[in-house]
């Protein structure tokens, strides 16, 4: 769907951003028919990658190609092309959609491949005590909290979505990660808040009785003064 | 998942309807799920004091809560010296993430927080009918 979307795109050479609904969607941004530039909520932006993790010589490609990764793997629902949104100044010199296309599906072959099949937007995997990570996975496992997927733990350490995927589905392989049980309530009720009151309403001066009665003066009654 | 215990928060004191926090714990793992970039979330009275949460273990619900409603409450002052109308939400955008806070009627305030890659538009179109579903529970 987002293929042919994609190619129909560059077919028309439009200056425009293909909005794509779904979970998580994304846009691809064309200019003269060019992929310049791929977001989704999916995946983080160049800006968020950490420099020390995924080094390569084109990170900005690398970014794109993960963030369309990010949007074929999750659901499409539907697509629409924007050309009333902003043209967002290019990033790079645009890549050819036949070529991104294929970066994509060469990444969703390599997590279909891979031992224990993940989606990056549903499991949240949590460690399981057995076997110890290799070195460079260790991060991936701290963050496993079992609140986060994939997804969140790459943009946690900054680092590709399809390449965390990939490690969490080995590491689901290799039993060192396991898969926490959906659809639990993992916070908590704050039953503190149920000890405090709100102010109670001063009593009307009208009900109020004095523990110790100051004496009342009565005519005829007064002492004597000094 | 066990019941969770049912108990009054404060400013529902003297009112007859005691809390569902199933009701409340369903909605808040449900909008996590949705959408994509969501991180934590907490359930406040408008005092700051939190009725529930769902946060990660180096997020404190009780400063989220405690913030959220002096933001809430500058936010709420603005609107109405800039006569807007009624406050909704406010956001505050962050290099890593964002915090959005959400008014529940006069009551409460639904705190959201999320990741660089939040999905805003749809936190924003989700969290429409979730806070309408908040506000239906915690009052009578």
């Amino acid at each position: 769907m987002l293929a042919h979307a994609v190619t129909q795109c560059h077919a028309d050479r439009i200056n425009a951003a293909l909005v794509v609904t779904g979970d998580p969607g994304g846009v691809v941004n064309f200019r003269d028919g060019a992929v310049i530039a791929v977001h989704s909520p999916g995946a983080p932006g160049v800006a968020m990658l950490s420099a020390t993790v995924d080094v390569q010589a084109d990170r900005v490609g690398a970014a794109m190609a993960d963030a369309a990764f990010a949007i074929t793997v999750g659901g499409i629902s539907h697509y629409l092309v924007d050309d009333t949104a902003d043209v967002l100044s290019p990033t790079s010199a645009g890549i050819s959609p036949t070529r991104l296309l294929g970066q994509v599906a060469v990444r969703l072959a390599e997590l279909a491949a891979s031992p224990c099949p993940v989606s990056p937007y549903r499991e949240r995997p949590v460690p399981t005590g057995r076997g110890e990570p290799a070195a460079e996975l260790r991060e991936i496992v701290a963050h496993a909290t079992g609140r986060r997927t994939a997804r969140d733990i790459a943009f946690a350490i900054g680092r590709g979505v399809h390449s965390v995927t990939v490690d969490v589905a080995r590491l689901l392989g290799d039993d060192v990660l396991a898969l926490a049980p959906a659809a639990v309530f993992t916070g908590r009720v704050h039953h503190e808040a149920g000890a405090l009151r709100p102010r109670a309403s001063p009593p009307r001066p009208a009900d109020v009785v004095p523990a110790d009665p100051l004496p009342v003066r009565r005519p005829g009654r007064a002492g004597r003064g000094p | 998942m066990g019941r969770l215990a049912w108990r009054r928060p404060a400013f529902l004191k003297g009112k007859r309807k005691n809390v569902d926090y199933d009701a409340l714990a369903v909605e808040l793992r449900k909008l996590r799920e949705t959408v994509a970039g969501v991180t934590d979330t907490v359930i406040a009275a408008v005092d700051g004091i939190p009725i529930i949460s769902d946060v990660a273990d180096n997020v404190d619900p009780l400063n989220i809560s405690a913030l959220a409603a002096a933001n809430l409450g500058i936010a709420r002052q603005a609107a109405e010296v800039t006569r807007q109308g009624t406050l909704h939400q406010t956001v505050v955008f962050n290099s890593g993430g964002y915090m959005a806070v959400y008014a529940i009627g006069r009551i409460a305030l639904l705190v959201v927080l999320g990741d660089g890659g939040l999905n805003l538009g749809r936190l924003l179109y989700e969290t429409r009918s979730v806070t309408d579903r908040i506000a239906s529970i915690l009052t009578p």
